[in-house]
């Protein structure tokens, strides 16, 4: 009578299932961190909060607005300091369709 | 052959697989949690250049107090806090900012004004007496000369002919000189008389070298005469003299605030100073003072023998060959009690501004604005008053760069940053 080696049923099927759990959660994880790092995105919606922030203040343009541009929003508001009536708060926020904000940045300005 | 025997070997693959699966996602686990660290760390210290920057326009607010100076306060729409320092240095106003969040500290100082008005040229008062003009005189700025216009005049051998190509930049003069604001003046009083155990630190030597961060409390030296020879002073230090300073021409300062009833300045001396006299600032020739200096002679103490009819002459007299980049000010306290004058002597070049209540003797080149009652001209053989000889006036060629005091209460303009110290 020929020997015949193998595995066990349960022993294979236990060894599928913690190989498709383990596939299926590391590829849960990746893209994951995937979707909320994205650093040049970050550092591309930066770049466009900042050039907005000193066109603002250059062209002394104190009104709320939004933008598009590169598939990003760009959302401008002013709003009066309440300390320091003679001064406005100008808030950049940047962000794209459906995610979350990207960026904010705040300034105080003198704006007598 | 070789032959391994593995009892149960799936399992142990399937367990070998996960173990490896499981660190390779650490490793990509780590990196992003490295990435959002240094870009989350990279937003926090962008937003708080953002707030300091704040402070520098807060400290330009009028609902900024000084009970708020030097007091952390919070920023309305972060947890960022800022601590602002304002005072003046010399005629320039010095403003301070530190901002600070929970992982970043930073600071920045510099030196403010506003704009220089690059339409003024020369501004005098209607005196009811033409403006005398000798030698090589040019204008590139409107001028507010008295009614009686300009004339051609013979000083020293030489004379101007050219009245037509000056007659564009002429406008009518008004009776009074712009008012120098009263808190403007209240603050030079302040800063001549006071010293502030907040702020100031006194020191009884005159050190070989020092260089005081503004940051830290203003370095005091104080005492009745002090003469500087070999020095090397820099930044927030303060040298107070009831009498007399004198700066030799091996001294070295950089913004550095000299106040005391006289300075002189010897031969040669080159440097950036601020400076307020009671009675007179006196530079001999060749000294060169750099962007942004400021000399100022104010004096609100009444005289010693007020009965007395001789209104002795204060001011600011500069010799020859000399240059100076930034403001100068002498200004008559309410009593009138002295006269005022500020003396600019041949081969001049000033670049900036100058404002004198009463006299200006104008000679050389003047890039900016010259506020004056009257004009005032000596010479080896005479005295001549409201006449120019060999003066250039251009206020437009350095107007976009220029940054002056603002002493005018009806100057409403946003301060500028004159020079980051």
């Amino acid at each position: 009578m020929r020997k015949l080696k193998g595995n066990a049923l349960p022993e294979v099927l236990i060894a599928i299932v913690i190989i498709s759990f383990t596939s299926v959660l590391g590829l849960l994880i990746y893209s994951n961190i995937q979707q909320n790092t994205q650093p040049f995105q970050i550092i591309k919606a930066n770049e466009i909060a900042h050039t907005y922030l000193k066109e603002t203040i250059e062209k002394q343009d104190y009104f709320d607005a939004d933008f598009k541009e590169d598939d990003f929003i760009i959302k401008k508001t002013i709003q009066r300091s309440d300390a320091y009536p003679d001064c406005i708060i100008l808030k950049i926020s940047v962000s794209k369709p459906n995610e979350k904000k990207k960026i904010d940045l705040q300034q105080l300005i003198y704006a007598n | 052959m070789f032959r391994i025997k593995l009892k149960g070997g799936a399992l142990y693959v399937s367990v070998i697989i996960a173990i490896l699966t499981s660190i390779i996602l650490s490793l990509f686990l780590f990196i992003a949690h490295f990435n959002t660290r240094t870009i989350q760390s990279q937003k926090s210290l962008e937003q708080l250049r953002l707030s300091l920057v704040s402070g520098f326009e807060i400290a330009q607010s009028i609902y900024f107090q000084d009970n708020k100076a030097n007091h952390w306060q919070k920023m309305p729409y972060n947890n960022d806090s800022v601590r602002i320092k304002k005072m003046p240095w010399g005629c320039y106003t010095l403003i301070d900012v530190s901002a600070k969040n929970n992982h970043f500290f930073i600071q920045g100082t510099g030196l403010y004004g506003v704009k220089i008005t690059k339409d003024t040229a020369l501004f005098m008062t209607e005196r009811n007496r033409p403006i005398g003009l000798a030698g090589k005189i040019k204008f590139n700025g409107f001028c507010y000369l008295p009614k009686a216009g300009i004339k051609s005049a013979y000083i020293e051998g030489s004379t101007f002919s050219d009245l037509n190509s000056l007659k564009p930049f002429i406008k009518e003069a008004s009776s009074d000189l712009p008012i120098i604001t009263e808190s403007y003046l209240k603050e030079l009083s302040k800063i001549q008389n006071e010293l502030s155990p907040h702020t100031d630190s006194l020191v009884s030597f005159v050190p070989d070298i020092l260089d005081n961060s503004f940051h830290h409390k203003t370095v005091v030296i104080q005492s009745g005469s002090v003469v500087l020879n070999t020095q090397t002073l820099k930044n927030n230090i303060k040298i107070i003299a009831s009498n007399l300073i004198t700066i030799e021409n091996n001294c070295q300062l950089e913004n550095v605030l000299l106040i005391a009833k006289k300075i002189v300045f010897k031969k040669g001396f080159k440097g950036t100073v601020h400076v307020i006299a009671k009675d007179s600032i006196i530079s001999e020739n060749g000294c060169e003072f750099d962007y942004p200096s400021s000399f100022c002679v104010y004096n609100d103490n009444p005289l010693s023998n007020p009965k007395t009819t001789y209104q002795p002459i204060r001011g600011i007299f500069f010799g020859e060959a000399c240059k100076f980049n930034g403001a100068l000010l002498a200004v008559n306290d309410n009593n009138k009690q002295s006269k005022m004058i500020i003396k600019l002597n041949k081969h001049f070049e000033l670049t900036g501004t100058l404002y004198s209540s009463d006299y200006a003797s104008l000679q050389g080149n003047m890039y900016g604005s010259i506020f004056c009652q009257n004009l005032l001209l000596q010479t080896p053989s005479a005295v001549y008053e409201n006449h120019l000889l060999d003066c250039l006036i251009d206020s437009k060629k350095y107007s976009n760069e220029l940054v002056v005091p603002n002493w005018f209460s009806n100057n409403k303009q946003k301060l500028n940053f004159a020079k980051k110290l």
